[in-house]
């Protein structure tokens, strides 16, 4: 039986008024926290490839033939040790044990050593997925779909503008391995796209399927030189006189490469998901001349200038006209006490 | 067309072919390359369906039989590496300069003038070096010798006493930055070091 209580009208309303704005307050929410899901998604899919251990076979799609290649990859005891081998007649390998990366090129009857030497300094800038990423992409979740037959979560990346590419990662629900990855320009159009056709996640893997298959022995094995004695002349201050929206210089160091003279100056920019390494080495010696002008391996592009006596030479998973205008703004400056003048300069909106 | 091998293609583009229905259809692709064309109508139908907004490349289905091509049939490591099978590019880039090149100058694309995303204007502008970027209906066809080999693997020159990015340095850094990238970035990158693209440099083939 229903008593009418005086003002219960007016109550009722305040009530389903309070309800509604509630609701309202929730479904603004939502965004935040798929956003915050997919942010989530993100790191732990990168926890995941770095950390787990795993082989498959994926497909790339890129700019040229299709490639077919496999992956080993092991963490153990704090070591990790990767092989990466291309399934194309040329057999093509990379090996890399902690800080060494071998390169072999059947092909070329040739072996690439590096090893950075001051790996630690520069890994600092390995980025990560924080609330910061959100000022240059929009981080969202795509929806679900089943790929190798496991349920995946899709994210979308997409960058805010033109100075960066975007991802769409089909992400593997349980072990958060990226199962299909599509990298985008700003326009959304694909760039390349990796896609397992096999994956093992988890497993026992033997030191015998790191080690390469191509017998190197007669190969040309070509090694970073060994620390040259120091210039005693110290070299000269540089400024980044002008860096893109969102970059910012994490790290630098210096490091040798293969068929420089000198240490070459290495400095890292990163928005938060997309890296920029900027090299800064002395005139090169012969036969190699100074450069200018763009480059291109896979979808990194780099751009070079010869400044002041020095090669200035930007490189990143980026669009050509962001490594440009990061190498454009390279300026020798005046050397401050320790270390490198950064500035990050004028920042215009493309 | 049977309804399966419709589904097993379709299944294939969106990554859901278990591998051994994948592997299955992959040695059939090969036999069959109006199977690859259809492939590729497939992966065009799926991402309009799925309202994706990435534009498939007009040569996936030649891609697509390039790479099955490629594959020897009945294994998965290539038996031709014993062979000694130095590219065209390799050999006629001469010289010390190439064999510390890493012999990567295939995956290089050196292209002053290759069609990219539009730059921002008024952020080059601020800075725009003292040279000209020639478009892509201006850059020239690689010279070649008598015997087939280009001369030359720079495109215009940009200022004198100045070349385009070499492909030795190219690589050194395309390393050394893969070192400080992101796990997926710095695959990606890696990835590229290992792939083949001959007719990027060589397009008299080898």
């Amino acid at each position: 039986m229903n008593v009418p209580v005086p003002g219960g009208r007016r109550l009722l309303r305040a009530r389903i008024g309070a309800r509604a704005l509630a609701a309202l307050a929730a479904l603004a929410a939502l965004p935040a926290a798929a956003d915050d899901q997919a942010r989530h998604l993100l790191d732990a899919m990168n926890q995941a490839l770095a950390s787990r251990n795993y082989q498959g076979e994926f497909l790339h799609l890129g700019h040229g033939p299709i490639e077919k290649l496999r992956i080993f990859h092991r963490v153990k005891d704090g070591h990790v040790v990767e092989r990466l081998v291309s399934l194309s007649p040329h057999g093509r390998e990379i090996v890399r044990h902690d800080g060494e990366l071998q390169c072999f090129l059947p092909d070329e009857l040739t072996v690439l050593v590096e090893t950075p030497p001051d790996r630690g300094a520069l890994l600092g800038a390995v980025p990560s997925f924080d609330s910061s990423v959100e000022e240059n992409y929009r981080v969202e979740l795509t929806g679900h779909a089943r790929v190798l037959g496991r349920p995946t979560t899709i994210v979308s990346v997409l960058p805010r503008d033109g100075y960066r590419f975007g991802y769409r990662l089909w992400i593997d629900e349980e072990n958060k391995m990226p199962l299909r990855t599509d990298l985008c320009d700003e326009h959304g159009q694909m760039l390349e796209q990796v896609l397992f056709n096999a994956l093992e996640v988890d497993v026992q893997l033997p030191d015998s399927v790191f080690r390469s298959e191509v017998d190197a022995t007669h190969f040309t094995w070509i090694r970073q030189a060994a620390d040259p004695p120091r210039a005693a002349a110290r070299e000269p201050a540089w400024q980044l006189l002008q860096l893109p929206p969102g970059f910012k210089v994490s790290s630098s160091g210096e490091q040798h490469l293969p068929g420089s003279d000198g240490p070459v100056t290495h400095l890292v920019l990163s928005d938060g998901l997309a890296s920029v390494s900027v090299f800064i080495e002395g005139p090169p010696p012969p036969p190699r001349q100074p450069s200018e002008g763009q480059g291109r391996v896979g979808s990194a592009f780099a751009y070079s200038r010869f400044v002041a006596g020095h090669q200035v030479t930007a490189i990143g998973e980026v669009p050509a006209q962001t490594v440009e205008y990061i190498a454009t703004g390279a300026a020798p400056g005046v050397p401050p006490k320790e270390g490198y003048g950064l500035v990050a300069g004028p920042r215009p909106r493309p | 067309m049977s309804d399966i091998l419709n589904e097993q293609l379709s299944a294939l583009v969106d990554g859901e072919l278990p591998p051994e229905e994948t592997a299955l259809l992959l040695k059939r692709l090969e036999r069959e390359p109006e199977l690859a064309r259809r492939l590729a109508g497939y992966r065009i139908c799926g991402e309009v369906l799925r309202g994706e907004t990435c534009q498939p490349r007009a040569d996936f289905a030649v891609r697509i039989s390039a790479a099955i091509a490629r594959e020897p049939p009945g294994q998965s490591r290539p038996a031709a590496r014993a062979v000694r099978r130095v590219p065209s590019w390799f050999r006629s880039a001469g010289g010390l300069a190439v064999a510390a090149s890493v012999g990567v100058l295939a995956v290089l694309i050196l292209q002053r003038g290759l069609p990219v995303a539009p730059r921002p204007a008024e952020a080059i502008l601020a800075s725009e070096p003292a040279t000209v970027t020639p478009s892509a209906n201006e850059r020239r066809p690689l010279s070649r010798a008598p015997g087939g080999e280009p001369q030359s693997y720079v495109t215009p020159a940009v200022r004198p006493g100045l070349q385009e990015i070499q492909g030795a340095t190219l690589a050194n850094y395309v390393v050394a930055h893969s070192e400080v990238s992101g796990p997926l970035a710095g695959r990606s990158v890696l990835i590229h070091l290992l792939a083949d693209q001959p007719t990027a440099a060589s397009p008299a083939g080898r």
